[in-house]
């Protein structure tokens, strides 16, 4: 159990990057990538801003098969697992694959299976015209087994489902199975494609913004919706040294818990969030004060951006303005079962870099949530160790912690 | 696995019962609880029946008041944890150090339908927030955190049919590393006409006139799956910690695994591979030690037929084989639990259920078809999933 977890591997997909350099190029360039085309909404639905991968290029990742059979949710998250493991440059050949696991986070799974025209149409009407392809597509844990499948992995293979944090939590897990020795490979992160009950649910409970979302921002009106995917490929050090993989960091611990108290609303004074910190900061062994980029859940709603950041001050105490934070949901909104995914690539690749993503739309920070906010765009600095928070539906929160590796 | 992981409490929601006592009793004599479905239509389906829990009372198991916002299956969840956490004596302990994990397949369906039918015939204004977090994958374990205060991790995994035995494993998984000191894990699966139409449509379930539509396992008459309901939750935790706090052990998990067969021809292969993995102690080969194997036959032509030659396979000494999917319907994201819970209710009562509407068994190996006293120490619980994922728990007499 004292085995060493480093990642060696990512990709990740929004929609302000089709691919994981597009996208990581964007993010430090402080660009956005909403667009007002929604597949499902009509003139009737009060929201339209959204975070829809427009130009997904499915065909360069998936075989046709692949594209035929799969629910968008599965297809994205093969396309950034795709892209994880070729950066890895793992030998599929080689390399057990008895022995590489694979653990996906999502929120919403597959609904949009059963959210599209011809079957909401013949559900209603005709039972025996829906396409069987529907049912089969309907399927959570095809989103894991596509990636396992696609490879040949034969390794554990499942769904994650912690909402919001799912993606995070993958992650967290992945570190648990290469210690437990159930595997010397994990592929882990979230996916999540836009679908029609996310917009359904949280317009019910008046969560939705009308502009670009502005985490933490005075004027801020809630979450945009959005959707992609981020994949790590985790290694134990012994196993990335044996093969000569090229290590892009350590990932050093992870902590989960529950606030066990509202089904939509977290505990606002922070209690939850900051023991949630103070348990991953001691599972890795790393002091607070090392903490020198923290990527931020950053929804953009009063809750969970007053949770966030009491959560900080009562876990870094007289400290709380020396991490820089910035939360990416301001560039490609709220991505659910995703966004841990997305930002656990995006610390990576803050570490890999040495540059800090921006936090974008915010101009005016709401009096009592003021943190030290990047809002400079390619943003140098001696980034040693990243600390990654998620808070799901439910009250589950998820804190993942990367560290440079020497 | 370094340490034994004890047994503790049990939560059942089944149609054969709310209590060990009942499933036991019931599941012992074989009672056929599949009835016609009427809470949807089945005019256009060509299965018909199915294993409804009929006589369930939330409000007896559920202490918040108000209740209509949860749907079926998270109040399945809520009482099938809550009956294993009172029946662990876990109420007073540190509940930041309490966890629960969740399998389920299809968690969430009923209030997605719900909200969406509301949205296509009323508009996005008659879409309810308190129907909303329903169709989140993961309300009922989050529900069941709340209504029993756990704040130590929380989720729903999902590995298809297998998801309960995996939730399982994951519960496992977090006391090994010591991550929580007890864990409430299990699964939980409602009956929902998507899923009957769906599995109808595949022609995966049993169906035709009278007594020809009827789930069962491993005989040569099987013509389907048939389809159930339930929650099956377990309290988790050390033997040390059970030893401390002075509870009573059921059954002790020695070993686990897990896999996926990613390649449709190796079906029987993967799942030896995952038994051979779980059948391996510490260096020591159980295979010969094993007095019962629950399987999960299911009444399907094909996977039956794969199970009972891997199993023919793994074994030399011709072990007892159970099933309980003709008492209680395939469970889907439930099943692997309530594999689980047989295998812990054996070992308790030194005797072995027998596999109902079992008459002439495909192959010659020591299927149980009546109840059976005899010497119940070591048992190789299994579940699996045609997609491709396995899993296996190896139980032993504490």
């Amino acid at each position: 159990m004292d085995k060493k977890v480093v990642v060696t591997g990512y990709g990740a997909l929004a929609c302000n990057g089709n691919n994981t350099d597009t996208f990581w190029d964007a993010i430090l360039n402080g660009k956005d990538g909403y667009s007002d085309s929604h597949r499902y909404i009509d003139s009737e639905f009060p929201f339209k801003l959204c975070g829809l991968i427009n130009n997904f290029e499915a065909e360069k990742f998936l075989t046709h098969d692949e594209i035929a059979s799969l629910d968008r949710s599965a297809q994205l998250g093969l396309a950034a697992a795709t892209m994880a493991i070729k950066k890895s440059e793992l030998n599929i050949n080689l390399i057990d694959k008895r022995r590489v696991a694979v653990i996906m986070g999502s929120t919403c799974g597959t609904n949009l299976a059963v959210e599209i025209k011809d079957f909401v149409k013949n559900w209603y009407t005709d039972r025996e015209k829906v396409d069987t392809e529907n049912y089969t597509q309907y399927n959570h844990s095809s989103i894991p087994n596509a990636i396992s499948k696609k490879f040949g992995f034969k390794g554990v293979s499942y769904l994650e489902g912690t909402a919001c944090a799912s993606g995070n939590h993958s992650i967290g897990e992945g570190i648990d199975l290469i210690k437990l020795g159930k595997a010397d490979v994990v592929i882990c992160g979230g996916a999540e494609a836009l679908n029609l009950l996310p917009h359904l649910g949280f317009n019910s409970i008046r969560s939705l913004a009308s502009k670009k979302c502005a985490p933490f921002d005075k004027n801020r009106e809630g979450i945009v919706i959005g959707e992609g995917s981020g994949v790590l490929v985790l290694e134990s050090e012994d196993h990335a040294k044996a093969r000569g993989g090229n290590i892009y960091a350590f990932l050093k611990g992870w902590s989960a818990n529950c606030d066990a108290e509202n089904i939509t609303s977290p505990i606002t004074d922070g209690t939850r969030c900051a023991q949630l910190i103070d348990i991953c900061l001691a599972n890795a062994g790393v002091n607070r004060n090392d903490i020198d980029y923290i990527s931020l859940h950053g929804t953009g709603t009063p809750k969970n951006d007053e949770t966030e950041a009491n959560a900080l001050r009562l876990s870094f105490g007289d400290n709380w303005m020396r991490p820089n934070v910035s939360s990416i949901k301001s560039m490609i909104g709220h991505t659910f079962g995703a966004a841990g995914g997305i930002e656990a690539v995006i610390s990576v690749m803050a570490i890999q870099d040495q540059k800090m993503p921006p936090q974008i739309n915010l101009s005016e920070v709401q009096k009592g949530l003021e943190l030290n906010f990047v809002t400079e765009t390619q943003k140098a600095a001696a980034i040693n160790n990243v600390l990654s928070l998620s808070f799901g539906f439910g009250g589950c929160n998820i804190a993942t912690l990367f560290s440079k590796y020497n | 696995m370094d340490r034994a992981i004890a047994i503790t409490g049990l939560g059942i929601i089944s149609n054969l019962g709310f209590n060990s006592q009942d499933y036991w009793e019931n599941r012992k004599s074989k009672q056929n609880k599949s009835s016609e479905i009427t809470t949807f239509d089945t005019a256009n389906l060509k299965a018909r029946k199915a294993y409804p829990i009929s006589n369930f009372e939330p409000k007896a198991f559920i202490e918040r008041r108000f209740i209509k916002p949860l749907d079926q299956v998270t109040k399945f969840c809520i009482s099938g944890s809550g009956m294993a956490i009172k029946d662990a004596k876990l109420e007073n302990t540190d509940k930041t150090r309490v966890g629960l994990v969740a399998g389920s397949k299809y968690h969430g369906i009923y209030s997605i339908f719900n909200i969406k039918e509301t949205y296509h015939q009323g508009g996005v204004d008659e879409v309810s927030p308190v129907f909303f977090p329903g169709t989140v994958f993961n309300a009922s374990g989050a529900q069941a955190a709340i209504e029993w205060k756990l704040t130590g991790p929380n989720c729903t995994v999902n590995t298809g049919m297998a998801s309960g035995l995996t939730a399982i494993i994951k519960g496992v998984e977090y006391l090994l590393l010591d991550k929580a000191t007890a864990m409430i894990s299990g699964g939980n699966e409602m009956l929902f006409e998507y899923t009957m139409n769906k599995y109808d449509r595949l022609d995966r379930l049993s169906c035709g006139e009278n007594d020809e539509e009827q789930c069962r396992p491993f005989d040569e008459r099987r013509n389907g799956m048939m389809l159930g309901e339930g929650a099956c939750y377990f309290s988790l935790e050390s033997t040390e910690s059970a030893q401390k706090r002075q509870v009573p052990v059921y059954a002790e998990i020695i070993n686990y695994s897990y896999n996926y067969n990613p390649d449709e021809d190796s079906i029987c292969e993967s799942f030896i591979d995952c038994m051979q993995q779980a059948l391996m102690v510490n260096g020591e080969k159980y295979n010969e030690k094993i007095d019962l194997i629950v399987a999960d036959g299911c009444g399907d032509l094909q996977l039956d037929m794969i199970m009972a030659k891997a199993i023919q396979a793994t074994f030399n000494h011709n072990p007892f084989i159970t099933s309980n999917k003709g008492c209680l319907g395939h469970t889907l994201g439930a099943s692997g639990a309530f594999n689980l819970l047989d295998g812990v209710l054996c070992i308790q009562n030194q005797a072995i259920l027998p596999v109902q509407n079992l008459f002439d068994p495909i192959l010659p190996i020591n299927f149980v078809t009546e109840f059976k006293e005899t010497t119940v120490k070591n048992v190789l619980i299994t579940s699996f999933d045609p997609d491709g994922n396995n899993a296996c728990v190896l139980l032993r007499k504490a």
